[in-house]
């Protein structure tokens, strides 16, 4: 699992926000399933190079939402869904969307136009 | 001639020493040797004036020998700079230099000599010219050797005693084929890696190569207890308070033996003043460590620093004094012209002369001072082997036991100075 | 939860000139009105040009340099006499360090190992294996790099309460850097220290460090807890005439471009058409243009 997360240091967006937005995907995504274990934060800092008091606050915040889970004298699982934790994949795209749409726009490609272009790559893949 | 035509031709003359000041003078590693050396001629000039020309060949032996170890220093360095052999007669020029400041040295010692009329003084002067030419030699053949330039100066009071054993012809033909082989071998000077790695070392770390011992794992304690006075010079001085003892002891018993007369002891005095004055000149060219040296945990500020130096600098006399006290009843239990006053002013001597050493050694804040400084070895060296003298001619040494009490008071006293002085710049000043 | 804890190291309105050899002219001011406060667990990255007085701000710490105003209080002394005890808390790597010539390494671990408790032999065995020394060679015929390795391992392995590191890893390649960090971690957060390191190399920083301070002249510009620094720290591109809240402050400003500390005011301002977040790197140049 953890080939998975990379982060950037050096995007100017906090490392701990970028873990946790990784992890949140990959469990939306469905590459964790609930009550797979999570590596430790030892074991995440180490392969990240990153300071573990990131990673130990990308944890909280996962715990504290509810993506994951902590129990005394085991390591960390991805808990199950329930209502509370569940963002769709459409939500998670929210920001990309509209970056998009703003990208169109100032380029001056309308709505009609996108559309086909994103029935283009849909088919390519 | 014409005004350009002599302008030109002399120029031409001149050309060769160009930069010569710069080169010789501004490099720590030559001038502290030429230092020395014309401190000799100095010194030899005064002891002739004041009528104590058996003093002279000693001292003048050392400025040749210093001389002849500046002029491999020198040498070493051109072979060191990849620089030397791309520019055009550059080599040749600092050839033609180092052959002037040899050839000015002995002119200007044969004609003081001359000029005092001390005629038999000249033929002694000829079995330093060949050391010195042997040590050129050696340093031209291997880089490395250079290290060895501490034995240089040990081996001049040797000379003197040698001196009277060698006939003079044997020392002429000696100082031509030296100078033949050295002349060779300037011939084909060419880059060398090893010289680059000798000149480095010692332009960054102190051109005294001290080795590293390995091995021994009791000389650590040995070293606590030295410390921090030993921490510049490292490991050498535990082995050298070792080895020195047995060596002594070693040479004793060959004399003894063989009944040849080995100057141990007054080798052992003058080893001993020596490595106080080793120990401040590995200080002030590995200044940069004294940092590190400040933040060990062992001593609270630079107060601290100074007292734990000053109190270690007194063990170090101490186990000095006893040393050679010690050694000095051996010699006096197998050697019938050794009497316990003159072991009492050995042990005094060293004493003073150590901590004279140490206290002025303390001072020093540069080369040029710890040079000057090194000025007390050669009046503790004067001074012992005079009453060596008075101990063969069966003089009585009340005299000297006089004159030791108040140089050890001088000793106590430069100490303390000395300690004030110690890093009044603090403690990264250079 | 800082408050509660005693800060390690303690810089109070610290100013250090240097004297200049000309009586009648300035001094060189090298640290001007400096504070910063370390607490146990903070690795606190500096940065600054070469000159900003980094090198400095460390050698007050420990009493090499004396300062002229304000005070210092490292581990709760101060730096002109350290206690026996606090020295033994400390480690200093220097940029370049010196020391121990004329010894091995294993000689000089030996006699540097005999004034610290609490050497920790394993850490010491490791490192000398990570960083390919070789334990019999002379200390003043290693690299650079080995040099400045071994006064790493001299400096950790007793694991202080404070560490100061000047450019530690500049010599070191990749990997052993990162295995470096991760071992400065472990010291910081097992052993509850505080770490002050300077280095150039932004990228390093950014994943190490739980604090920046950020040094142009002598003089903090600024010092903030990195995910703070990245989440309020912004280049703004404002139109003109556009007024910006009180509470921004504007570190600084090329025409109509703003470096601002927004100071978590998240608000959005009109007349500002964009603002980008900074990575270490474009603070550094943005600071310094």
């Amino acid at each position: 699992m953890l080939e998975l997360l990379n982060v950037n240091p050096s995007s100017g967006e906090p490392i701990y926000r970028q873990l946790h937005d990784q992890i949140v995907r990959l469990i939306v995504g469905g590459q964790l399933h609930p009550e797979d274990v999570l590596p430790s934060v030892r074991q995440l800092a180490e392969h990240l190079a990153v300071n573990p008091m990131t990673v130990s606050r990308a944890m909280q915040q996962l715990v504290d939402q509810g993506w994951v889970e902590r129990r005394r004298g085991q390591p960390s699982r991805v808990a199950a869904r329930t209502s509370a934790n569940s963002a769709s994949g459409s939500s998670l795209l929210a920001p990309q969307l509209s970056e998009l749409v703003e990208q169109a726009r100032q380029l001056g490609v309308d709505y009609d136009q996108l559309q086909r272009l994103l029935a283009q790559y849909w088919d390519k893949e | 001639m014409s005004l350009q035509q002599f302008n030109r031709g002399n120029s031409l003359w001149r050309k060769p020493y160009r930069g010569m000041l710069r080169l010789w003078l501004y490099d720590l590693g030559s001038v502290s040797f030429i230092a020395t050396a014309g401190l000799g001629l100095v010194l030899g000039l005064l002891c002739f004036i004041s009528g104590k020309t058996e003093v002279v060949s000693l001292v003048f032996s050392m400025a040749t020998v210093s001389t002849a170890a500046a002029i491999a220093w020198q040498l070493n360095r051109l072979s060191a700079t990849e620089l030397t052999g791309l520019i055009p007669s550059y080599q040749q020029y600092v050839l033609i230099q180092a052959a002037s400041i040899a050839a000015g040295m002995l002119l200007i010692q044969l004609l003081i000599c001359i000029s005092f009329s001390a005629y038999d003084v000249i033929p002694k002067l000829l079995l330093a010219i060949v050391v010195g030419l042997l040590f050129v030699w050696a340093c031209l053949w291997r880089s490395n050797s250079f290290h060895l330039s501490f034995l240089l100066f040990i081996a001049v009071p040797l000379l003197d005693r040698l001196v009277l054993t060698i006939p003079t012809w044997i020392m002429l033909i000696m100082v031509a084929i030296m100078s033949y082989h050295v002349i060779d071998l300037c011939r084909r000077l060419r880059w060398n890696r090893e010289s680059r790695v000798v000149y480095l070392n010692a332009v960054q770390m102190g051109w005294m190569w001290l080795p590293s011992i390995k091995g021994f794992t009791w000389i650590t304690r040995f070293e606590r207890f030295f410390h921090p006075m030993n921490f510049f010079i490292g490991p050498v001085l535990a082995v050298m308070m070792l080895c020195l003892p047995i060596i002594a002891l070693g040479l004793m018993l060959l004399s003894w033996l063989f009944e040849i007369n080995l100057p141990t002891l007054f080798l052992l005095a003058q080893f001993s003043v020596l490595s106080c004055s080793i120990v401040h000149w590995s200080r002030i060219q590995r200044w940069r460590a004294a940092e590190t040296l400040f933040l060990l945990p062992c001593y609270s500020g630079l107060n601290g620093l100074r007292d734990a130096f000053y109190r270690s600098q007194y063990r170090f006399i101490v186990v000095l004094v006893m040393m050679v006290s010690a050694l000095g009843l051996v010699k006096w239990l197998i050697d019938p012209q050794i009497t316990l006053p003159f072991v009492a002013h050995l042990g005094l001597s060293t004493f003073w002369g150590s901590a004279i050493m140490l206290g002025a050694g303390s001072a020093c804040r540069n080369s040029y001072q710890a040079t000057a400084a090194m000025l007390i070895v050669l009046i503790h060296s004067i001074l012992v082997s005079l009453s060596f003298a008075a101990l063969r001619d069966g003089d009585s040494l009340t005299m000297w036991l006089l004159i030791d009490i108040p140089l050890v008071v001088i000793g106590i006293l430069a100490l303390v100075w000395g300690k004030s002085q110690l890093w009044k710049n603090g403690i990264s000043a250079a | 939860m800082e408050s509660e804890q005693q800060p390690i190291l303690r810089f109070n309105h610290v100013s250090k000139t240097f004297a200049v050899k000309d009586k009648l002219a300035a001094g060189h001011t090298v640290l001007s009105d400096l504070s910063i406060t370390l607490y146990p667990g903070m690795v606190v990255g500096l940065l600054g040009q070469n000159g900003a007085g980094k090198s400095t701000l460390m050698r007050c710490a420990l009493g090499i340099i004396d300062i002229d105003q304000g005070d210092i209080l490292t581990l709760g002394e101060t730096p002109a006499a350290l206690s026996i005890q606090a020295k033994e808390r400390i480690g200093y790597v220097p940029q370049q360090p010196f020391g121990y010539e004329g010894f091995t390494i294993d000689k000089a671990l030996e006699l540097h190992r005999s004034f610290y408790p609490n050497w920790d032999m394993t850490l010491e065995q490791d490192w000398l294996e990570r960083f390919d020394l070789d334990v019999t060679q002379a200390v003043q015929k290693l690299s650079v790099g080995q040099r400045q390795s071994l006064a790493l391992i001299m400096a950790m392995a007793y694991r202080p309460s404070l560490l100061l590191l000047d450019e530690p890893v500049a010599s070191l390649d990749p990997i052993a850097r990162r295995k470096f960090m991760s071992d400065l971690f472990d010291l910081a957060l097992d052993s509850g220290s505080a770490v002050l390191f300077s280095s150039h190399i932004t990228s390093d920083l950014e994943r190490v460090a739980s604090h920046v301070a950020l040094i142009k002249k002598g003089q903090l510009v600024l010092f903030k807890e990195i995910d703070a620094l990245r989440e309020e720290v912004k280049l703004l591109s404002i139109n003109d005439g556009t007024t910006l809240p009180s509470s921004y402050k504007i570190l600084s400003q090329t025409g109509l471009n703003m470096l601002v500390d927004t100071q978590g005011d998240s608000a959005v301002i009109t007349g500002v058409q964009s603002a980008k977040a900074v990575n270490l790197e474009q603070l550094f140049m943005e600071l310094h243009r």
